[in-house]
């Protein structure tokens, strides 16, 4: 033992104290960035034996630079984070439908309806007026549109979800790599027992990130390499990372028009990958529950109201005192292609706002061999047995699916029933007959039918329009267990708008408990993790005061060593 | 529990935004005047606005029916009154006209008023509202009393379609009804006093020649050139009834027709107009030419008696003036009960008006509680959201500033 030791403890703790002031430094300095945590010295008091003392002290020994975090609140935050990443999904496309359908307000479906009605009580005020007419068909139109509006913004909202569902697949894939990338940097640098600090907080950040869009589990091995799983699968390994990829599914849409929805799967086994939380997880549910959810609603209202103003206009009369007509087009699947009828586009007269009598069954009309030929004109169907001569006997407004035709070959004696819209043709408004083809000629012709005719109250008569109107307030939704209706559409929109309320509140503080805990989690790290500059001005404060007392040591054993080598001269 | 510097930064900056959001809903809330923006506001109360808002479009709507409905009363009304006083002069005139005193002349003078108050009372049956006949029932295009009239100066007075015959085949005395060449429809409700006979340039006289029943629309030929099938101008020679032609018979005179539908048919003014004045409260508003004229009691019509009168005026008929101020006075109690009838729908539409109005003031109230920001609470939360937020920039700014680094 000598002074050289001495000199040698004082160079370790020179060493020690400039390193603490390198960390301290290089902690101020990154204060700010993100995901940063702060590194702290561990040092240790080194000491060898003595044959004489015991132990004997030895100068500092630096052990390592450690970082100060927490991996238990890692993975508590990517936990929440995952559904956060999820909520906030939910939260953005119910905001999104909210907007789409922008009630209570002027431009709500509901003030569209609410006009529609409006227009055919005004219309029962001015039961022959056509300036009354054209108001019902002009609202109807407006109404059409906004239903349209309100379909095509609902399928814009799906299509937006399925390119941020790409978007968000392409992110995982890179995200994989390059934790994948981390891995391989910290295997490399742990393998020699020392710590990729920074590595590892950037990975952390990563991990984070991933989490926000699916679900993910990880494993950590010996090397510092992690596994991360979702849902079953390995996304990440020590080994590689998986790409997935995406798969587009073309189907066709009720009312005939074509859509697509993209899938995810991994492009090395082809097996479908559906996350369970994350943002991909939320924009799958969002398209798959959420917005068919809202638009079937829609669907339900629009054919609600389809069938039943066309139940009711079918039994009306129109100025023309025809019967039978439809006020929608009765072929529209939902909102996406409600229309009005041809004869009402075409014609505002066809409105029919008037009533008539019951259905009366006309005697047998029996057409004797040739009259009914193909290339006959049309040929008059009469309320008695006597052919029309003149126009009041015409036994208009025959009822739908009422006609009943059978031939029978003279000749033969063979008998056939025909078919309608295939072997002969009805028109129904005027009470006429055609043959289609040539293959019943000579036949005689047997023709059972029901009509309307005569019924027509006249052009005053407004109380099909009152019935419509009355629509409005009468039960027409939700039919119970026994099909009667429950609801009016007010009702039923007013309860679905509730509902869609409701669902966003549910989504809004979903989201907002969630990242609450998150923050409050980010919170507990950045306690452990963050830079406090205080801390760090008071440690170099103290680095200093160790670099000034060690260099003291030292020159007080040169000193002595000084005098030492003075002695022996 | 360590604080550091990010860690405080993050809880600046959160509650910044927070306090920052919920001063700008408030001033969107003062700005709009609405607390409800979006369902998610608050759902319940966002599906019982919708709710209201369509049941106070409903009810303005009835307001708009109650007085487009009361509008048509009124007309109706007015129609009706006038009616009335009509009435009233024809009964004098009835009275006049029973007088023992008068001469047949005098009681042509009389009956000169008579037709004129009876073409007025026509007219005013087919009164109408914003172009449709009130009192045509439910066939509000078409007169419910068509008065064709024979145009002056013209000896062909009738169009094809409208031109007249009758067959006294029967002989001298024997009624032959009047018939619509067309149709072969009987000509009933004559205007007394309208009618003209001729054939070729001799007028035939009635009393002297024929005796017409204008009620019923007959013809009694009292001369025996007129005890033959006659119809005009040659037209029906091969009719279906097989006549002949009374070389230049010309008749004119002005009926109360009946107007033919779409389909053909005669019309029979009926069918009641409806408005829906409350919720599913469908009344009817009108008064049709039936109600109006005819007695249910015995079937007897208003225009037959008037008819009658006019003819036994023509007539010189004094006992049958006589007996005609009877069955007027019971052709007014038609008239009345009809005016009362309107008037009590009238009275009731008011009434429904003014529950009506006061169902609007009550569903206004209860949606602006629901939907509208209350003023003085949302300026009250403003002003406590301003001054939050500026303690919070305030306690940032303080806080954040000062570090180990300022004192050394």
């Amino acid at each position: 033992m000598g002074l050289f030791s001495t000199l040698s403890i004082g160079t370790r703790g020179l060493f020690a104290a400039q390193l603490g002031m390198d960390v301290a430094g290089q902690n101020v300095s990154n204060a700010d960035v993100a995901g940063y945590s702060r590194k702290r010295l561990n040092m240790t008091a080194d000491y060898r034996a003595d044959g004489q003392y015991g132990q004997m002290g030895f100068g500092v020994d630096v052990i390592n630079i450690d970082r100060m975090r927490d991996k238990m609140i890692d993975q508590q935050i990517q936990r929440q984070n995952q559904q956060v990443g999820s909520y906030q999904e939910y939260d953005y496309t119910l905001q999104q439908i909210e907007n789409i359908f922008n009630e209570p307000g002027s431009t709500g479906l509901a003030s569209f309806v609410d006009k529609f009605f409006d227009s055919w009580q005004n219309l029962a005020n001015n039961p022959a007026d056509i300036s009354a007419r054209t108001m019902v068909k002009t609202s109807a139109d407006i109404m059409v549109d906004v239903f349209h509006n309100l379909s095509g913004e609902l399928s814009n909202l799906k299509a937006a979800t399925n390119e941020k569902l790409r978007a968000n697949a392409d992110s995982v894939n890179e995200l994989t790599k390059e934790i994948f990338n981390l891995n391989i940097e910290i295997g490399s640098v742990e393998i020699n027992n020392q710590k990729a600090n920074d590595s590892r907080d950037k990975r952390d950040g990563l991990l984070k990130e991933l989490s926000s869009l699916v679900d993910i589990d990880t494993q950590e091995n010996s090397q510092g390499q992690i596994s991360v799983t979702s849902n079953g699968n390995l996304l990440v390994s020590p080994v590689g990372s998986r790409d997935i990829e995406i798969t587009t599914t073309t189907f066709t849409m009720p009312d005939g028009t074509q859509a697509s929805n993209i899938g995810l799967r991994f492009k090395d086994s082809q097996k479908n990958y559906n996350p369970t939380s994350g943002a991909i997880n939320g924009l799958f549910g969002c398209r798959d529950t959420i917005i068919p959810e809202y638009e079937e609603k829609l669907n339900t209202i629009a054919k609600a109201l389809m069938t039943s103003v066309n139940n009711l206009h079918q039994r009306g009369y129109n100025l023309m005192g025809y019967t039978g007509l439809d006020f929608f087009n009765p072929n529209a699947t939902g909102a996406s292609d409600i229309a009005l009828s041809e004869s009402i586009s075409s014609d505002v007269q066809n409105i029919s706002a008037a009533t008539g009598n019951q259905a009366y069954a006309a005697p047998a009309n029996v057409f004797g061999a040739g009259a009914l030929n193909f290339g006959v004109a049309p040929t008059f169907l009469s309320k008695t047995n006597v052919l029309p001569a003149a126009g009041a006997d015409v036994a208009r407004n025959v009822i739908k699916n009422s006609v009943r035709m059978v031939g029978t070959q003279p000749l033969t004696g063979l008998t056939a029933t025909l078919v309608e819209n295939v072997d002969y043709r009805i028109d129904y408004a005027h009470g006429t007959v055609q043959m289609l083809h040539a293959g019943y000629d000579g036949w005689q012709m047997n023709v059972d039918f029901q009509y309307r005719s005569g019924g027509f109250k006249g052009p005053g008569d407004n109380t099909n329009a009152v019935a419509i109107a009355q629509l409005r307030q009468g039960l027409t939704m939700q039919p119970d267990a026994l099909g009667n209706p429950t609801n009016t559409y007010v009702q039923y929109y007013s309860a679905f708008i509730g509902h869609l309320g409701l669902a966003r509140q549910e989504a809004t503080s979903n989201l907002e408990t969630r990242t609450f805990l998150v923050n409050q989690y980010e919170k507990h790290q950045d306690s452990i993790s963050g830079v406090s500059i205080d801390e760090e001005m008071a440690d170099i404060i103290k680095f200093q005061h160790s670099y000034q007392a060690a260099a003291r040591v030292i020159s007080t054993a040169s000193q002595m060593l000084d005098y030492l080598l003075n002695m022996a001269s | 529990m360590r604080v550091t510097f990010r860690e405080l930064n993050r809880q600046t900056q959160t509650t910044l935004n927070r306090r920052y959001s919920d001063l700008g809903h408030l001033e969107e809330m003062l700005s709009t005047g609405k607390r409800l923006m979006k369902p998610s506001d608050s759902p319940v109360d966002v599906a019982n606005d919708l709710k209201l808002i369509s049941k106070q479009q409903q009810i303005s709507q009835f307001k708009s029916n109650i007085n487009d409905g009361m509008s048509f009363m009124t007309v109706s009304d007015t129609a009706m009154l006038s009616m009335n006083t009509l009435m009233q002069r024809m009964r004098e005139l009835a009275i006049q006209g029973s007088n023992d005193v008068l001469s047949s002349n005098e009681r042509l003078y009389i009956q000169k008023e008579q037709e004129q108050l009876l073409r007025q009372f026509v007219s005013l049956g087919n009164s109408t509202y914003k172009g449709d006949y009130i009192f045509g029932g439910t066939q509000t295009k078409i007169p419910p009393l068509p008065l064709v009239t024979s145009q002056s100066g013209n000896a062909l007075n009738y169009s094809s379609k409208e031109m007249a015959f009758f067959d006294g085949s029967g002989g001298v005395g024997v009624a032959a009804q009047l018939r619509q060449a067309d149709t072969l429809d009987p000509i009933t409700r004559i205007i007394p006093g309208s009618f003209q006979l001729k054939i070729g340039n001799t007028a035939y006289v009635e009393g002297r020649d024929y005796t017409v029943n204008y009620v019923s629309g007959t013809i009694t030929p009292i001369n025996a050139a007129l005890a033959v099938d006659v119809s005009e101008g040659g037209t029906f020679a091969a009719g279906p009834l097989g006549r002949y032609t009374l070389a230049g018979f010309q008749v004119s005179f002005d009926y109360i027709s009946q107007g033919r539908d779409i389909y053909g048919d005669k019309v029979v003014a009926s069918g009641d107009v409806f408005r829906e004045i409350e919720d599913t409260i469908i009344t009817p508003i009108n008064i049709t030419a039936d109600e109006l004229m005819r007695d249910s009691t015995n079937g007897q019509h208003l225009l037959d008696v008037a008819i009658g009168l006019g003819s036994d005026l023509l007539h010189n008929n004094r006992a049958g003036i006589e007996s005609s101020i009877g069955t007027i006075d019971s052709s007014f109690k038609v008239l009345l009960s009809a005016q009362s009838k309107n008037g009590a729908r009238i009275n009731r539409f008011e009434t429904t008006l003014d529950r009506n109005e006061s169902q609007y003031t009550e569903t206004s109230r209860l949606q602006s509680d629901l939907e509208d920001a209350e003023y003085a609470d949302t300026i009250g939360k403003f002003s406590l959201a301003q001054t939050a937020y500026q303690a919070a920039l305030k306690a940032a700014a303080t806080i954040i500033q000062p570090s180990l680094v300022n004192y050394l």
